[in-house]
Formats: C-alpha cells, structure tokens, sequence
C-alpha cells in the first residue's frame, strides 16, 4: 500500500499487532480446548468468553468501517446493517455462553441464541444487497429478480437440507430440525454472496472483509454440518480431533473476519494518503 | 485565422530590436501571460504568446493565415528596426483559444455585414454546424471572438477585447440576443476537426467530464473521504510533474497550456493509469477496469471516440467495440 511514510508505518504496526492478537487468541483456545488447564467450568468459562471475544472484535471492526464513513456515502449503510448483524452473532455466543455455563448439562437447545443467530442473517443479507446495489447499481426489476433468486436459492438449499437432515432426526423436534437446517442453507447463500464480492473486489483493500465474510461462512458451514450429521457428537464422545478442530476453527473464522475488518478499516483511516500528509 | 492582431492595442511605436527585446525581457520577469503584437512598416505583424513569463509561440500573421515560426529563427526575424508592440494580457484559456484560431486549419470563409437579427439568426445555424468554426465581430469599439467547438459539444468560447483588456467566457447559442442592437462585420472561418489542434482541445473537453464522472463513482464505492485521499493524489502527482493541472470531486481544474497533443495525451494518459493504480489499492483492479468501462458508455459518443482513440487504447482498456458489449460491463 502506498500510504504516507508515518501512515504506513502506523498501518503497518496495528496490522502485525491484530495479527499477533489473534494468534494469541487462537493458541490460548486451542490449549484451553484440548489441554483444559482449569477445572472444568473455568475452561467452560474461558472457552465461551474468548468466542464471544473473537466475534466482538469482528463486531467491533465493523463498527469502526461504519463510523469511518461520512453520513452521505454509501457504503456507510451496508456497514450499518453488517455491523448490527454481527452484533447479534455477538449477542447469540453470549446467551449461547451462559447458557452453555448454566445448564446442568451444558447443552444449549434450540432457543434464544438462535433468535440473534438467525435474524442476524436479514442483517447481513440486506448489507451484502446494498453492495450488491452499490457495485451494479440494478434497475429496479435486476434488483428484484436477484432477490427472488437469492431468496430462491436459500428456501432450496433449506428445504433440501431439511429433507435430508428431517429422518436422522427422530428424537429432535421439527423445530430443531428447522433452525439447524437454515444455519448451512444461510451460511451457504452468504458464502455464495461473499465469493462474488471478493472476485469483484479482486485485490482491493475494500473485498478484504468479504474474505473474512467467505472464510466465516464455510467454517461455519463446516460446523453446522458436522453438528446436524451427527459427527460432532460421535467425535466429542471419541475424543476425536474433529469437533476440536471444527471449534477452533469456528472461533478463527470470526478472528478472519474480524481482521478482515479491521484492515478496511486501517484502510479508510490511512489509505491513498499523500507522503506529505501526515497525521 | 487571418490576422486578428489588431485587436491588440499599440503602446510601443517605432522602436529598435533592442527595446523589443527588452520588452521581452520585462515580460519574463513579470511573468506575463497574454499576447504580445509586434508589427513592422512593411504590413508584417507577429504574435508572440506568453505563459507566465514565458515565451510559448510566434505567430506569423498573414492576411488569410498564420505560421508558427520556430524559436531558431525568432531572432532573426525580429532583428529589424521600427517594430510597433502592443499587449493584451490573457488567461491560459484565452491563449488556448487563440492558438487555435492561429493553428487550425480555415477550409471556408465568409465575410459580411449583418444586422442584429442576422447576426442572432446566424448564430444559431454556426453553432449547429458540425464542423468547427469561429468568427470575429466587430462594431465600434466591440471586438469579438467566438469559437465554435461544432455540434454535438454546445461549447462556444468568447473573447471580447474592448479598451486593451481581453475577457474570456463560456457561452451558448443563445448569447448574442444579449449584444447591442446595431450593425455588424463578421468574418466566420470554417475549420476542418480533423488536425491534432483541435484533437487537444477536444481531448481536454473530454477528459473532465471523464474524470469527474471516475471520481463520482470511485466516491460511491469506496466513500468521500478516500475519493478526496485519490484526489489529492492525482493533483500532486500532476504537480509533481509540473502540470498545472488539479483534480478534485468534481474533475479536472485544468490550467496546463499544452502546445501539442502528444503533450496533452502523455498526461492525461498518466493521471489515468496514476487513478488505475491508486484506486485498484482500494477497490482492487477488476472494479476499476469496470468503473472506466462504464464510465466511457455513459460519456456522449464524441466525448468518448477521442478517449477511446488517444487515451483508452493506449493501455489495453478496450476497444470501442469491446466497450460496447453490455454483458462484459455487467459485474
């Protein structure tokens, strides 16, 4: 990046510091997950606090892009509404956490995390549309007619995943088997969306929070179809690597995407800035 | 254009080559720009253009035409005794008028004697013409020049000389209804569009709307606050290079004097591929190769063919052609 020489530098700095931040937060889940150093409800407790701290800092990220944006530009209301979106993930992996913490067996049904969870998704649909708007600018009816696709597309996968997911669920109510089917039909749409923005933003700073966004959905992909094939189960009752593997990888996509954030943001602050300019 | 150079006030009479040059000299340190008249017994006039003290062109002025004469022989002409000079400072888009009123061809001429109606009358029908063109008008002490860019642009240049002070202006067709209701001599010169001279100014027209309408969209992607960043950019790397030539939200501030069209495409070509590298660190290079396509489709076709032919094709931006296809804009 051509930034101004202090801008660079101060660019630069932050950068490596969200990087080495995230590392940190990576290693110290990976050993509370498998080495569990504390007794159980202090990993429990520690576990559920870095998550909630890993999508906070993506939450976060995302705010600052929206509050760096001047009230007339565009691309202040897709932040808007991705930033109010990940703040509810935010809020799910809380409610989430304490439930998980406060249940005697520590299995969070199908409930209230899944409220913020899922209407999170409008969320960061309508902000993936406003792009969407801002990259093409669509008449009226292309605008229409890739909604309809979308929503199309999403009610597929869904029903698709739902039909499949619907025998192996005999004991589970048609509720739980709903909502754990919308999560990879969701994840999968936003996948989708989030491959487009990042092959239009090929190479500039702004497509780097859509490769968070990318990385997020298929590892989020990954964990809810490890969960809904029952593989995640097999393997915590295994002791498998697998549903470890799934976790952390769950808790660093949201670290990606935070710092995918994060750097659009570095961006807006120091970005195409003049060598003479110095602030 | 034929001589013209009357318009220029005398304020020198019958002087030597060596006050001539010390004229010169005070025009240097003063940094004039404008004209300089410089006219000998034997009916000879030249024309010298300043630029901030510096001597761009000498015009000689013929009765039907005008060369350009080359700086190797600019001593040599003028070393001759009883030069009368006269002044008229001008701004660098009154010498951009009138170097092409000196370097376009005149492939048609008419003078005549018109009322004010058909004066009104004849506008209108000059600035529909396709062709360039542009007319001097006279009546008292009103001496008028106007440039008539040729339909489609709407642009009619004015320069207005009246007691030794020059005025340029921007005006449409509608403007003679605002002159005095007398009589006038007109000579009206039909240009050919197809020189490098109109091609500069042409170009130029171009490239603002061009540039403005990047910015405009580069703002939408990415936000005010970095098109301004891209801005400031593009106008000191122009300054860096010593062009007089500012960009900001809404195009080009352009006061560069180019004498030449290779001069003019070399940078503008710059400050483009300057956009092309500086915006695809922001919206990556895809968005950008997207954004210039686009925005060549939406310019009027006279504004484009120009970009397209001097500018676009020189960094594999696409053909007109290829530009025309819809489906390849489409993200």
């Amino acid at each position: 990046m051509r930034f101004g020489c202090d801008a660079r530098k101060a660019s630069n700095r932050l950068m490596r510091l969200a990087v080495f931040a995230a590392v940190v937060l990576i290693a110290a889940y990976s050993i509370i997950y498998f080495r569990e150093p504390f007794s159980s409800f202090t990993n429990g407790l520690l576990a559920n606090g870095l998550t909630v701290m890993a999508a906070l800092s993506s939450a976060v990220s995302a705010i600052m892009i929206w509050s760096r944006y001047e009230k007339t530009d565009q691309p202040r209301r897709v932040w808007g509404y991705f930033a109010f979106g990940l703040s509810l993930w935010v809020i799910g992996e809380v409610t989430w956490g304490y439930l998980n913490l406060t249940l005697p067996d520590g299995e969070v049904p199908v409930g209230v995390p899944d409220i913020f969870w899922l209407s999170a998704y409008y969320f960061l649909g309508q902000a993936l549309l406003l792009q969407y708007q801002i990259l093409v600018r669509p008449t009226r009816r292309e605008l229409i007619s890739r909604v309809i696709s979308s929503t199309l597309f999403l009610c597929a996968s869904f029903a698709l995943i739902f039909t499949a997911l619907k025998p192996l669920s005999v004991s589970s109510r048609v509720i739980d088997t709903l909502v754990n089917a919308f999560y990879p039909a969701g994840d999968l749409t936003l996948a989708l969306a989030a491959i487009w923005l990042t092959r239009n933003f090929q190479g500039g700073a702004l497509g780097r929070p859509w490769i968070g966004l990318l990385v997020f959905a298929f590892a989020d992909l990954m964990y809810a179809w490890l969960q809904l094939s029952g593989a995640y189960a097999w393997s915590l009752e295994q002791g498998s690597l697998l549903s470890g593997f799934s976790d952390i990888v769950y808790f660093s996509a949201y670290l990606i995407l935070g710092i995918g954030s994060f750097s659009q943001w570095l961006f807006l602050k120091y970005g195409l800035r003049s060598p003479s300019e110095a602030r | 254009m034929p001589d013209f150079s009357s318009i220029i006030p005398e304020t020198h009479q019958n002087v030597s080559f060596g006050y001539v040059e010390m004229l010169i000299q005070d025009r240097h340190q003063e940094l004039f720009s404008g004209l300089m008249r410089i006219s000998y017994p034997s009916g000879e006039n030249l024309v010298f253009t300043f630029l901030d003290g510096v001597q761009q062109k000498l015009y000689r002025c013929f009765e039907v035409s005008a060369e350009i004469v080359s700086p190797q022989s600019w001593s040599q002409l003028l070393n001759r005794p009883g030069a009368s000079v006269g002044l008229l400072p001008l701004g660098v888009d009154g010498l951009r008028l009138v170097r092409v009123i000196h370097e376009a061809p005149v492939i048609r001429e008419e003078q005549a004697n018109l009322s004010y109606k058909e004066l009104t009358d004849s506008f209108g029908i000059w600035a529909e013409n396709q062709d360039p063109s542009f007319v001097y008008i006279r009546s008292g002490n009103i001496n008028l020049i106007y440039l008539f860019v040729g339909n489609p642009n709407p642009i009619i240049e004015e320069l207005s000389v009246t007691d030794g002070q020059a005025r340029f202006s921007i005006r449409d067709a509608a403007f003679p209804q605002t002159l005095p209701n007398t009589d006038y001599k007109i000579s009206h010169y039909v240009s050919n569009a197809d020189n490098d001279v109109w091609r500069e100014y042409k170009l130029r027209l171009a490239f603002n709307p061009l540039i403005r309408m990047l910015i405009t969209r580069f703002s939408e992607l990415a936000g005010r606050a970095l098109a301004e960043r891209l801005c400031g950019q593009l106008t000191d790397w122009a300054s860096g290079g010593g062009w007089n030539i500012s960009v900001n939200s809404n195009g080009v501030v352009n006061r560069q004097y180019f004498d030449s069209l290779d001069a003019s495409i070399h940078v503008y070509d710059g400050i483009l591929r300057r956009f092309r590298d500086e915006a695809g660190l922001a919206i990556g290079a895809r968005l950008v190769e997207n954004i210039f396509r686009e925005t060549l489709m939406k310019l009027p076709p006279n504004l484009s063919n120009i970009l397209t032919q001097y500018i676009y094709g020189q960094y594999g931006l696409g053909s007109a052609a290829l530009i025309a296809q819809k489906e390849i804009t489409q993200l």
